[in-house]
């Protein structure tokens, strides 16, 4: 059927919030959606939505054995479901060890990656992960098998996620050929929100109107993201964050990383920043 | 051939359970090594790993065996190549077992069972809620623990609904072992590529007693919060907690299940403990059930 759209992002790049849009846009009120409630997008890794299409308990798995069955699971559920189905994902456009892409084609209609400086990324998911320490997340961003989700002596909710390095991630979905996928800047869904979220209504040939795309933006600006996490908390949040919906804002890692540290970034993924003009 | 108790009934078994209460009647359930079909053929309930039709039900696990349960007396593996004996058996006793209870008329619900002074009392929720944890520690509290996995409810000839004990062990993973002071070097993996850990409880007894409280664990993202259940709500959480619902569809038994489901309802009391999943801590956790329910 090639029914799946993914989400696709490095973490800290807007991709809860185009999940909260497409909600909006798809259950359109005047009152903005519940973030605690998302229906029209999945986790592409959760573990209870492979349990469910399996009939058996797949944690009792090891993560490469998950890591085989997710290609054809995916493709099962375009078979199954009805209508589009949205899946977000943080993993980088990689393969199993058989060679098997984990987003399959046959299964796709098509993708959306965001993409959002690196140096506001890393401010970002230091204090996601409750860090302290920009060096140890810029670490990670630079870390080729950087993995999350990937203990093995606790109970774990969704799969693991080869999210590689920031570079990497990015260039991993650019190479991606067998499906449309539209880029996106967070710059761009920030400073210019309906060009931008009318372009990912286009990409995904969804039929809305200026109004209706409008009231869906308005709907899930930060400010009301904020509200809602301030009055009944949010799901997604990590237990080391203080805030989900911290900040938002762009050109914060100019303002608060060290020279050293901002070069060490632009050193790790210069190219991909020029690429889509962060430098 | 080994024999074992589970519930109310005897398993003759080819292949040998790590932890399981001691025969105490002729058996009724079989379970053996056969070559089996792919497919149950036409019709059915069909997921991505399962088929079910009524009195039968086909699981494969990828690299580890396909299992095909039948009138809930007959258990019939195939395994794939170089399956190790490990990863068979930690199937067959998790779901395979699931699907013998229902197919055995058990009300089959997703969570554990502790006896308290002749009383029972389920934590129900979906995967990785915490069940498996908060039942050990209020098994080191003193309560029995009948299961941990698969809350097995039968109604008695008086019509009571008795919870009955499945299997004499806990599952817990390795973070939660060490935590709670666990020597994993003592203990072997559930399957030789997973740091989960079967950890026998050594209850002897396989009596049942009657489910008066079913308490359901819900990640949440707000404070810690209780809450008693009225009746219509009490239908949505014995619906939602019920295990393995498409293959009650499969097998056609959603009749019998929403009869037993009922006869629950007007003798339990239900609650629903709520938590922020990823910040309440697990002995915090348990302090606030087990004041809760008064224990």
């Amino acid at each position: 059927m090639k029914s799946i759209v993914w989400l696709a992002s490095y973490p800290k790049s807007g991709n809860t919030w185009l999940r909260i849009f497409l909600e909006n846009l798809f259950f359109a009120t005047d009152e903005p959606c519940d973030i605690n409630n998302l229906r029209s997008s999945f986790m592409s890794c959760s573990l209870d939505l492979f349990d469910h299409e399996c009939g058996w308990d797949v944690s009792l798995l090891s993560h490469d054995e998950i890591d085989r069955l997710r290609p054809e699971i995916y493709t099962y559920i375009d078979s199954q479901w009805e209508n589009v189905k949205y899946f977000k994902t943080h993993c980088a456009y990689s393969f199993t060890g058989s060679g098997e892409a984990f987003f399959p084609d046959e299964a796709t209609k098509a993708a959306i990656y965001l993409i959002r400086n690196p140096l506001d990324v890393c401010i970002s998911y230091a204090h996601h992960r409750g860090y302290s320490d920009y060096d140890r997340i810029i670490a990670e961003m630079a870390d080729a098998a950087s993995c999350l989700c990937s203990d093995t002596d606790q109970p774990f909710w969704q799969a693991r996620q080869k999210i590689l390095s920031w570079s990497l991630n990015v260039e991993s979905w650019l190479s991606v050929e067998g499906f449309p996928v539209l880029f996106l800047r967070y710059e761009d869904m920030k400073n210019n929100p309906y060009e931008a979220f009318s372009r990912v209504a286009a990409h995904l040939g969804v039929n809305k109107s200026e109004l209706e795309i409008r009231q869906a933006i308005k709907n899930s600006s930060f400010e009301e993201l904020q509200k809602q996490e301030s009055l009944n908390s949010f799901k997604e949040k990590p237990s080391r964050s203080k805030k989900f919906f911290r900040s938002g804002q762009n050109g914060m890692g100019y303002a608060m990383l060290s020279r050293s540290q901002v070069a060490s970034i632009i050193a790790n993924h210069g190219q991909i920043m020029a690429q889509f003009g962060y430098l | 051939m080994h024999y074992f108790d589970c519930c109310d009934f005897t398993i003759a078994s080819e292949i040998a359970w790590p932890v399981s209460f001691p025969a105490s009647r002729e058996p009724e359930v079989e379970i053996r090594y056969r070559n089996l079909p792919t497919d149950l053929g036409e019709g059915g309930e069909r997921g991505f790993r399962f088929h079910a039709k009524p009195n039968e039900l086909l699981i494969c696990v990828d690299g580890v065996a396909r299992y095909l349960i039948r009138g809930g007396k007959e258990i019939w593996i195939e395994p794939f190549p170089h399956a190790d004996e490990d990863s068979i058996v930690a199937f067959l006793q998790s779901s395979v077992l699931g699907v013998l209870l229902l197919q055995r008329r058990f009300l089959v619900l997703n969570g554990g069972v502790f006896n308290v002074d002749g009383e029972g009392i389920a934590l129900v929720g979906c995967s990785r809620a915490g069940k498996s944890t908060l039942a050990a520690a209020f098994q080191r509290i003193g309560a029995s623990l009948f299961s941990d996995e698969l809350c097995a409810i039968k109604q008695d000839s008086s019509g009571r609904m008795m919870a009955w004990p499945v299997l004499p062990a806990l599952s817990l993973w390795e973070n939660t072992l060490i935590q709670q002071g666990g020597d994993v070097t003592k203990l072997r993996p559930i399957r030789p590529s997973i740091r989960k850990y079967l950890v026998p409880t050594h209850a002897k007894s396989l009596s049942p007693v009657p489910l008066t409280q079913v308490v359901e664990l819900k990640d949440y993202h707000g404070d810690l919060l209780w809450k008693t259940v009225d009746v219509k709500e009490a239908i949505t959480l014995v619906l939602g907690n019920t295990y393995r619902h498409r293959f009650l569809i499969g097998m056609a038994l959603k009749d019998a299940h929403f009869l037993q489901s009922t006869a629950l309802i007007q003798q339990s009391r239900f609650y629903i403990a709520q938590r922020h999943l990823t910040v309440t801590s697990e002995d915090a956790f348990f302090h606030f059930v087990r004041t809760n329910l008064a224990l």
